[in-house]
């Protein structure tokens, strides 16, 4: 079923591709492998000599990004303006990557890591393809996750991050993972409508992720959880009102544990957070110097930014993973950085729309549910650069470094471009049906 | 190259470099609003594209907003692919009745009685195997209510536009 | 299924909502803040830029070089030794050491980093001419500041600030104890960094009485003609009030209580008035405001900013309490009721130029708010006349100056509990009808004593000198 070839005429596969392309997606793909081709060439310059490497990625991006698209459009018909996108910001993480650190290192990691990326693009894919949310696999699968995100409880020190899992040459971050699997859970569990019996236990497994997560101290990711099960719970079910109890609830325990959260082992850091978010200058912290320097860097990209590879971004802390925003906004300037903002509210948007043409509840949970946590994760983070919120240690999707976020990111895309193709070939046979058998002719 | 010339360079590629950023936003936006637009006017049935009617879908419990399917020659409606209008989940047989449009009246011809009836002022009406819906009555089947309405310039049942549906416009290909 | 749909619909109209507000936030955030947050010693690229780029001059509105660069990554001072100090804290240095200087604030001008030389860098590195900053001229002139600096007691503490109360212009600005910028590293005396004039708050003492005097026209109906009765001792609410060296001044007017500075009568004042009525005057005369000026970092003046206890809200009356407010502010509040009652936006930068001349920014007068009506601030002002032609004030008259006339308010406010503790001399006024001389003044010697004795004849000679060189 993955392989829908459609054993068609090339006539009626032209057809396809006008009836459902309705836009053409040319300008677009042009631009991207433009911008990408020029940023990575104009970076092979940085160091004096030319870096080989990145003249190699500036003929491997464009072209992985072109023969990407014409890969997966020759098997399914998914949306191409997402697919661009994705591919911009993919490479746009490449980019920063080599432009703020003097050594090529990290670019070269995150090189490394778009391939395994682009294999869960199309697990992605072919995951709503497969699955039409009654399977008995989900089910199973459920206490699989939950052991999956215990892991790190396994694996770490009293003193190292809590939510990896170190297997020497790989770490990688089961929550990150789980993100897409969780969407999956949810999707199936909630689109089965109002019936108490049926859904509760699908909250409950959120819930008890959200838990877990709370024990291995990662605050960021179990309010991304949390809101992705209280959005999932909302569509699929309709009850907003009892969402709306559940989110004034966990406000409340949430400020409740916030002002006792100095006397908690381990989440001291709390108190401190929300005291730098409020007045960072006030130089009382030590962390503070993190988001002060961050301020200080998007404000120093002015309109245009510093130029490429010109910017003091690397003095930010984590600025790879926390505070790539801020180092969009000093290599290329406000007006990017505002373009970026604006491509990830049109992800979302493409997105949504899939999740409201799809034909079956659970298909549109899925699509829902990967826009829904793309969109937030941005907001929350970017919000964190901007200190509107306090940092939350969540990552940008696609842009911010790391092997985990980017599989995971990749693969709830994939589930959205699966969902827009199994829409396009409705629509498909729909038209197909209306029109009296005989194709589109002109 | 020395640092010198690089950063100049730099510097001048800025401004290409965020004209790039605004043109593959703004690009994307509008793709976005145009199919989400050309979508929509599909969706409704313009009369241009050679739709003659509008079937309205309705599920029985529910209330509001119809689906609406454009009728562009008669067929066939049913649960299954062999039909020509397929409405799937609401109980219809797998064809369920044949329709066709005649001088603005819709001439069904039941395939599968079982589960029709009529609704609103027709109501008690008994029902035969064949069954005339002037525009804005409705029929249950299954568990869905099925109406039409007329659109306001129609071409003829078997109009050929029928085949020249969805002509894009601007680019072709 | 309809449903989901409706519902997946508004999600993503609210998160559309949502990241349009980003956005939003984001513009205006860097917008109102960007030359905040750069101007900041933590900013490694201020330093990098100073090793590569040649800083631009800083000269005062004579055209003095104050501070030059020759090279990148080198900085020389005027060779004036009455000068460098006396301007040290208004030119700041190169480390960070004075928050509020020049170098410091205005850092991104000087280095050509800010925003209005985007455009310009790209040209700079085209022509591949040395990258240079831009020049700054202040408003401030370096000899009348070095002057006023002179007038000082030898080895006290204290801020004078003279502004043009018509466009905001600071005039002339001292802070003392002074440092060198160009021996940064030597011995100074502590607290010799900070700019009292800016980030120092003090009691103003009796020169608060104008907002009290103002808050009483204002809410009291008639009380100009009143009469008051001040027997040198009140007691009331817990707190005993007592005028200057104990005198009683008997029965006197609302004017000759303003010009004998009689505390009994304003504290009487202050209480009629009441606690809402005086914090609401207060707050249109700046105080309690988080000023976010561009071209100095005032501190904030504090006045009854919480409940207040009717103790509290009498000892405001005559500037005590917990009321407390920096030189400038004072100076800005004296402007004000010499501008009919409207207060100027303080500027220190009078224009932002080119390395090759040619300005690109120059300074714009920008009213900050209205602080009471033009019938009030006439009268106010003539009470401050008066006080300086019978009053307290009488050494603050300019001999041998006629084309305005010499208003103002003086001072003595207690800083401790302790009586032996003495009192800081303030002496807050202005020229008055004078259309080419239009200048506030605000002067303060810590511990000076009597401000009539002390701070007024500073005042007085600031003044004039002021007038002779014919600054505006």
């Amino acid at each position: 079923m993955i392989f829908t070839r459609l054993d068609r005429s090339q006539k009626e596969a032209q057809n396809l591709k006008r009836l459902l392309v309705r836009t053409d997606e040319r300008p677009l793909e042009i631009a991207v492998m433009a911008f990408q081709a020029v940023c990575m060439l104009l970076l092979s310059l940085k160091d004096g000599q030319i870096d080989a490497f990145s003249v190699l990625l500036g003929a491997c991006l464009p072209l992985g990004t072109y023969l990407g698209l014409k890969l997966i459009t020759h098997f399914w018909p998914v949306d191409r303006a997402m697919y661009l996108i994705t591919m911009f910001l993919c490479a746009l993480s490449v980019i920063l990557l080599r432009a703020v650190f003097s050594s090529t290192l990290k670019a070269k990691t995150q090189a490394m890591y778009l391939v395994p990326g682009f294999g869960s693009l199309l697990i992605g894919i072919g995951v709503p393809r497969l699955l039409n949310g009654r399977e008995a696999i989900i089910k199973l699968a459920m206490p699989a996750f939950v052991a999956l995100m215990l892991l790190p409880f396994g694996f770490t020190t009293a003193s190292a991050a809590r939510s990896w899992v170190n297997l020497g040459a790989i770490q990688f971050q089961p929550s990150e993972l789980l993100k897409p699997a969780t969407v999956l859970v949810l999707a199936s569990g909630f689109s089965f409508g109002k019936k108490f019996g049926r859904w509760i236990v699908y909250a409950l497994y959120g819930f008890a992720l959200c838990m877990i997560l709370l024990f291995q101290r990662d605050l960021g990711a179990m309010l991304l959880y949390f809101l992705l099960i209280c959005a999932m719970f909302t569509a699929g079910t309709g009850k907003w009102r009892l969402t709306l109890i559940a989110l004034a609830a966990a406000a409340g325990l949430g400020a409740l544990f916030i002002s006792i959260s100095g006397k908690v082992e381990g989440f001291g850091y709390i108190a401190t957070r929300i005291d730098i978010w409020k007045n960072p200058w006030s130089g009382k912290h030590e962390e503070s110097r993190q988001i002060v320097q961050g301020l200080m860097s998007v404000s120093s990209g002015g309109l245009f930014g510093a130029g490429l590879g010109l910017s003091y971004a690397r003095k930010v802390a984590v600025v790879g993973s926390d505070y790539i925003f801020a180092a969009v906004c000093e290599e290329f300037g406000m007006v990017f950085a505002i373009c970026v903002l604006l491509l990830c509210m049109t992800l979302m948007l493409l997105g949504m729309r899939q999740a409201m043409n799809a034909r079956s509840r659970f298909h549109a949970l899925l699509a829902f549910g990967c826009a829904f946590e793309l969109i937030s994760q941005t907001l929350l983070i970017v919000g964190g650069n901007l200190n509107i919120l306090p940092l939350t240690g969540v990552t940008l999707p696609f842009v911010s470094e790391g092997g985990s976020s980017l599989v995971g990111s990749m693969l709830m895309m994939g589930m959205i471009l699966g969902v827009s193709s199994i829409n396009a070939q409705d629509e498909y046979d729909d038209l197909m049906r209306l029109t009296s058998g005989k194709g589109v002719k002109e | 190259m020395e640092v010198q010339t690089y950063e100049k360079l730099a510097v001048i590629m800025r401004y290409p470099l965020a004209l790039a950023g605004v043109f593959i936003a703004l690009r994307a936006l509008y793709m976005a609003f145009k199919d989400g637009v050309r979508a929509s006017r599909l969706r409704s049935g313009e009369a241009k594209y050679g739709a003659v009617a509008m079937f309205s879908v309705l599920p029985a419990e529910r209330r509001g907003k119809a689906q609406r399917i454009p009728i562009l020659r008669n067929g066939c409606v049913g649960s299954s692919g062999a039909s020509d209008v397929r409405i799937k989940g609401m109980g219809l047989a797998g064809r369920q009745f044949d329709y066709e449009i005649r001088s603005g009246l819709m001439h069904i011809s039941l395939i599968r009685s079982a589960g029709v009836s009529l609704v609103g002022k027709r109501a008690n009406e008994e029902i035969t195997s064949t069954i005339v819906l002037a525009p804005g009555e409705k029929l249950m089947v299954g568990r869905a209510v099925i109406g039409f309405e007329m659109l306001k310039t129609p071409r003829g049942a078997n109009s050929p536009a029928g085949n020249k549906v969805y002509r894009l416009k601007g680019k072709q290909q | 299924m309809k449903q989901t749909r409706r519902l997946i619909r508004l999600f993503a109209l609210a998160l559309s909502f949502m990241t349009v507000f980003t956005v939003i936030t984001y513009i205006t955030m860097v917008k109102t803040n960007a030359s905040r947050w750069l101007n900041n010693a933590q900013n490694t690229r201020l330093r990098e830029a100073r090793k590569t780029t040649r800083q631009g001059t800083v000269y005062d509105c004579e055209m003095i070089a104050l501070s030059l660069s020759e090279k990148p990554g080198e900085r020389s001072y005027i060779a004036n030794d009455s000068i460098r100090l006396a301007m040290s804290h208004t030119i700041g240095d190169q480390y960070g050491m004075s928050e509020t200087g020049v170098e410091n604030r205005h850092a991104t001008a000087l280095l050509g980093l800010s925003d209005i030389t985007g455009a310009d860098k790209t040209l700079q590195r085209l022509m591949g001419s040395e990258p240079a900053g831009y020049d700054v001229v202040l408003t401030v002139s370096a000899q009348l500041s070095a002057y006023v600096s002179s007038l000082f007691p030898q080895g006290s503490r204290g801020a004078c600030v003279i502004v043009n109360y018509k466009t905001g212009a600071i005039l002339g600005k001292v802070s003392l104890p002074a440092y060198d910028p160009a021996d940064i590293g030597a011995a100074v005396q502590d607290t010799a960094y900070y700019d009292r004039v800016l980030q120092y708050r003090y009691a103003p003492g009796s020169t608060f009485k104008i907002v009290t005097l103002s808050s009483a026209l204002e809410n009291l109906g008639g009380i100009a003609e009143k009469q008051f009765d001040c027997e040198s001792l009140w007691s009331f609410a817990g707190s005993t009030i007592r005028c200057a060296g104990g005198k009683a001044h008997g029965r006197i007017s609302l004017k000759e209580a303003f010009s004998e500075s009689c505390n009994i009568t304003f504290a009487k004042l202050a209480y009629e008035t009441g606690a809402s009525n005086l914090r609401r005057t207060a707050e249109n005369y700046a105080f309690n405001d988080n000023f976010l000026f561009e071209d100095v970092v005032l501190y904030s003046s504090h006045c009854l900013n919480s409940a207040a206890s009717v103790s509290e809200v009498i000892q405001t009356g005559f500037g005590q309490g917990t009321c407390e407010a920096t030189p400038l502010h004072m100076a800005m509040i004296a402007g004000a009721v010499a501008n009919d009652g409207v207060m100027m936006e303080p500027k220190l930068i009078k224009e932002i130029r080119r390395p090759g001349g040619g300005a690109t920014q120059t300074m714009k007068s920008a009213q900050y708010k209205r602080v009471t009506d033009s019938e009030n601030a006439k009268t106010i002002a003539q009470y401050m006349y008066l006080a300086v032609r019978n009053g307290t004030g009488k050494s603050a008259q300019i001999t041998g100056y006629t084309a305005g006339k010499v208003c103002g308010k003086t001072g003595s406010a207690e800083f401790s509990n302790d009586k032996e503790a003495g009192t800081h001399a303030w002496y807050v006024g202005f020229l008055y009808g004078d259309e080419q001389h239009p200048y506030a003044i605000a002067v303060i010697v810590e511990k000076g004593g009597s401000g009539g004795a002390v701070a007024a004849p500073i005042a007085s000679k600031a003044l004039k000198k002021a007038v002779e060189m014919n600054l505006y």
